[in-house]
């Protein structure tokens, strides 16, 4: 597996603030994963998305510690124009992402094209493309500022997949959707995983995100608390002594080996919480049996 | 319009379908700007007059005549009222052949010339100008002005603002509406009006610009620092060569009328 | 002393279709209510012709035995609060304190009064750290608080909460709680839109299920969630813990994770 994305002890703070957002990070992602980076309000998830595009110090000015390096290259030799093409980044308010210039779905996907110079025929192929994928070919005709949360998001997804990144950094994209434009959006996310695509998520709802992604990033007053595979990292108990929120389930999981009858494993999602259930159950009834 | 429909339009150049509308942006730009700064310039009655009959003629023709017309109307009653009233009260008196006598005062000819003069200056400069906002795309005319060689930073500045106007406003009813909710009265007389959006609209525009930070991080998202020309999706026929001839007309027309009038005459 | 709607329409002007129709409900002082359901189903509506925003096309709203008609929006303000689910459509002053006394002073309380009620919600709803930053300076799950604030400074009997844990972490739900002990103390009505049923099951004893622009289902929340048919007409889930005693078939109605595990357990015993 080869390394995508690497921190070297990454210290930054925003100007005119004394405390760091983040402080002596060091990870390394690997090509082709889902990364979720799960944590309270104002820990730094969005400061490391940020950072990996580049905009933390870039756009935000502020001071840098350490290094952060992309495909090998370290960020202070990537080029605006280059790394917005490599690292799609899509944000948190579906509404602000508009470009409010485009009077349709399909002008708005194909904003990013135009920027890039495509010719005429291959931006419109590409934009059914990725509508088709994305599942918004039935709004092309419709005004951007006209559509729901949960559409908008979608449309803000396919304007910056049309540009073919191989790296996708979300941050907080379903804080502001109702549960139906979540879904959503988790869809595109598992179809992206699909494609091969190196995902990254920084997000609030830990139920869907353990669903989906195969490591996660945990972030607690600016410090990385753990890193590692899903299950290994939900399981620490640092996280709760740290105020993160962890799944239902797995918090079901840990009140039943609290109570001295534990599930066997960590369950990520409810089909696999149903069958530990089960066999606990089972398990339990057997014992009873044999009695 | 179907989807397949509505995407194989954009193949075609965009189409309107009424002569004046589907006219080249940047040759009526051209046709505007120099009947507009004419009857600026030359501050001629008939001049005026002439740009302005002009102006609704072209606009009869069009889908916005009410509109034009609409909008036009307040503004000639406005400026009547204001302009007349205020001509005629500095040069009541005046010496000069008298036109007729208002509260036992001569008013001279002369003054109700100069009265018409800057009526009709105005509307000959008001009335070409909104003829040519209310038939263009701002878009259509910001991707001509990219065709030849505006940066696309600047069109984008320009749209951007334009869409700005349109949120303000939806923004101010928003927090008039959260106002309400506080306990603060919006309704009622223009006093109480006036009074509730006053503290509240610097805020919002305010708010607005910070809005911006978010938009620029959204467009680079959409790498739109790329270097070199940016293709576009829309495509606008080039300009006719009637439509080069009827803009060039303009601008000749202009400069003769200005040299004829302020040298000459 | 109740919010009462009778059969109330409603809807956008210039939009053909209604947002709500002939909606019915009463809400008692001192009740902890959530409206529940999907998006368009009318649930913001409904709440925000409680509050008056929007005046009803037909039927009656009444707080605490008063018709609302006629009556501009500031007026119920006083009884009736409104916090928007996002805080930046509320937010106009550029200072948190100019915020929470803006319409104090338009009211022209008592010096005393405005300063004990800035205090008191600055304390309960946690943002007194925040009492220097400028209110779009602030992150913005702490500045829905300051909306809260802002509410609760006003001192109505009920208080309507629109999405309140939306983007809200652990310290975010923590002070939540704070707030609406204090409003329960306080002897005041919660109606909250939620699409968080794990936070409506935890706080809300009774719930109104809203589809099809009306009321399909109002009672309480044990009823409520395991009403499966009426669940699926409305397109919510219930909440983790209850849908994973549902399929276990546990005899035991659980709402939430610590009632799900006492379940699990006893059925060990």
């Amino acid at each position: 597996m080869s390394v995508c994305i690497e921190f070297e002890n990454v210290s930054y703070a925003y100007p005119l603030t004394k405390k760091a957002a983040v402080k002596q990070v060091s990870f390394q992602l690997e090509t082709g994963k889902c990364y979720g980076i799960i944590g309270p309000n104002a820990s730094g998830k969005t400061t490391i998305c940020n950072l990996m595009r580049g905009l933390c110090p870039n756009f935000y000015n502020g001071t840098l510690k350490g290094k952060v390096i992309v495909c090998g290259k370290p960020m202070t030799e990537w080029d605006e124009a280059e790394i917005s093409v490599r690292i799609g980044y899509v944000f948190q308010d579906p509404f602000a992402q508009v470009s409010g210039i485009k009077e349709t779905v399909f002008e708005e996907i194909g904003m990013g094209l135009e920027n890039l110079g495509v010719e005429q025929e291959e931006m419109m192929r590409r934009i059914v493309e990725i509508a088709k994928e994305v599942q918004v070919d039935h709004l092309l005709q419709k005004h951007p500022l006209a559509l729901s949360g949960g559409q908008c998001q979608r449309v803000a997804f396919a304007s910056v997949l049309a540009l073919n990144s191989d790296i996708i950094v979300i941050d907080e994209p379903t804080s502001q959707l109702d549960p139906e434009g979540t879904e959503d959006v988790f869809e595109i996310i598992s179809r992206l995983k699909a494609k091969g695509k190196t995902v990254i998520i920084a997000e609030h709802k830990v139920d869907l995100l353990a669903e989906y992604c195969d490591e996660m990033l945990v972030m607690a007053d600016g410090r990385l608390l753990a890193k590692g595979e899903t299950r290994a990292v939900l399981a620490d108990p640092a996280l709760e002594e740290n105020g993160v929120q962890i799944p239902q389930v797995v918090q079901l999981a840990n009140a039943l080996a609290k109570a001295g009858k534990p599930l066997g494993a960590i369950p990520v999602n409810e089909k696999e919480t149903m069958e530990l259930l089960e066999q606990w159950r089972g398990g339990r009834d057997d014992g009873a049996g044999s009695k | 319009m179907t989807n397949q429909e509505f995407i194989e339009s954009f193949r075609k150049y965009q189409k309107k379908g009424n002569w004046w509308c589907d006219f080249h942006p940047l040759a009526k730009l051209v046709f505007c700007l120099s009947l507009g700064f004419m009857s600026m310039i030359v501050f001629k009655w008939q001049v005026g007059l002439g740009i302005f009959l002009l102006a609704s003629v072209i606009a009869v023709f069009t889908p916005v005549t009410k509109k034009y017309f609409t909008t036009l109307g307040i503004m000639f009653l406005l400026g009547c009222v204001l302009t007349v009233g205020v001509r005629i009260y500095v040069h009541l008196g005046d010496p000069g052949p008298v036109a007729f006598y208002l509260f036992g005062k001569p008013v001279p000819i002369a003054a109700i010339i100069s009265c018409l003069d800057l009526i009709f200056m105005i509307e000959g400069f008001l009335g070409i100008f909104m003829m040519f906002f209310l038939t263009t795309e701002m878009r259509d005319l910001c991707y001509c002005l990219e065709q030849i060689g505006l940066s696309s930073t600047a069109t984008f500045m320009v749209l951007s603002t334009f869409a700005c106007i349109g949120s303000i406003k939806e923004k101010l009813n928003t927090v008039r509406e959260s106002q309400r909710a506080r306990g603060i009265e919006t309704e009622g007389n223009l006093v109480v009006k006036v009074k509730s959006v006053l503290p509240v609209l610097f805020p919002v525009i305010i708010g607005s610009m910070t809005g911006i930070e978010d938009k620029t991080l959204a467009m680079s998202a959409r790498a739109f620092a790329t270097p070199g020309k940016h293709s576009a999706l829309r495509k606008i026929e080039p300009a006719r060569p009637l439509e080069k001839v009827i803009a060039g007309g303009a601008l000749v027309c202009c400069i003769a009328g200005i040299v004829l009038f302020k040298m000459w005459l | 002393m109740a919010l009462e709607v009778n059969n109330i329409c409603f809807s956008y002007p210039g939009s053909p279709v209604t947002a709500v129709e002939r909606v019915s409900m009463k809400i008692e002082k001192g009740e902890r209510v959530a409206i529940i359901g999907q998006n368009g189903a009318g649930k913001s509506t409904t709440a925000k012709i409680l509050n008056n925003i929007y005046q009803p096309t037909g039927g009656t709203v009444l707080v605490d035995g008063v018709d609302t008609k006629g009556k501009t929006t500031a007026q119920i303000a006083s009884h009736v609060g409104y916090v928007f689910q996002n805080p930046n459509d509320q937010i106009f002053n550029d200072d948190v304190v100019k915020e929470i006394e803006y319409v104090l002073r338009y009211w022209k309380l008592p010096e005393e009064e405005i300063v004990r009620r800035r205090d008191e919600v600055l304390d309960i709803t946690g943002i007194r750290p925040f009492m220097s930053t400028h209110p779009f300076d602030i992150p913005l799950p702490i500045r829905k608080f300051l909306t809260i604030a802002v509410v609760l400074a006003t001192d109505p009997d009920y208080v309507i909460l629109d999405e309140p844990t939306a983007g809200q972490d652990n310290w975010g739900r923590k002070q939540l709680q704070t707030v609406m002990e204090y409003l329960q103390n306080k002897g005041k009505a919660i109606i909250t839109i939620s699409h968080d049923m794990e936070f409506v099951a935890e706080n809300f004893e009774r719930v109104i299920v809203m589809a099809h622009k009306n009321v399909i289902a109002d009672g309480d929340r044990r009823d409520i969630f395991y009403r499966q048919e009426i669940l699926s007409d409305a397109k919510v889930k219930p909440p983790v813990s209850t849908h994973i005693a549902q399929e276990l078939h546990l005899e035991r109605r659980v709402l939430n994770l610590e009632e799900l595990v006492a379940a699990l357990l006893q059925g060990d015993a």
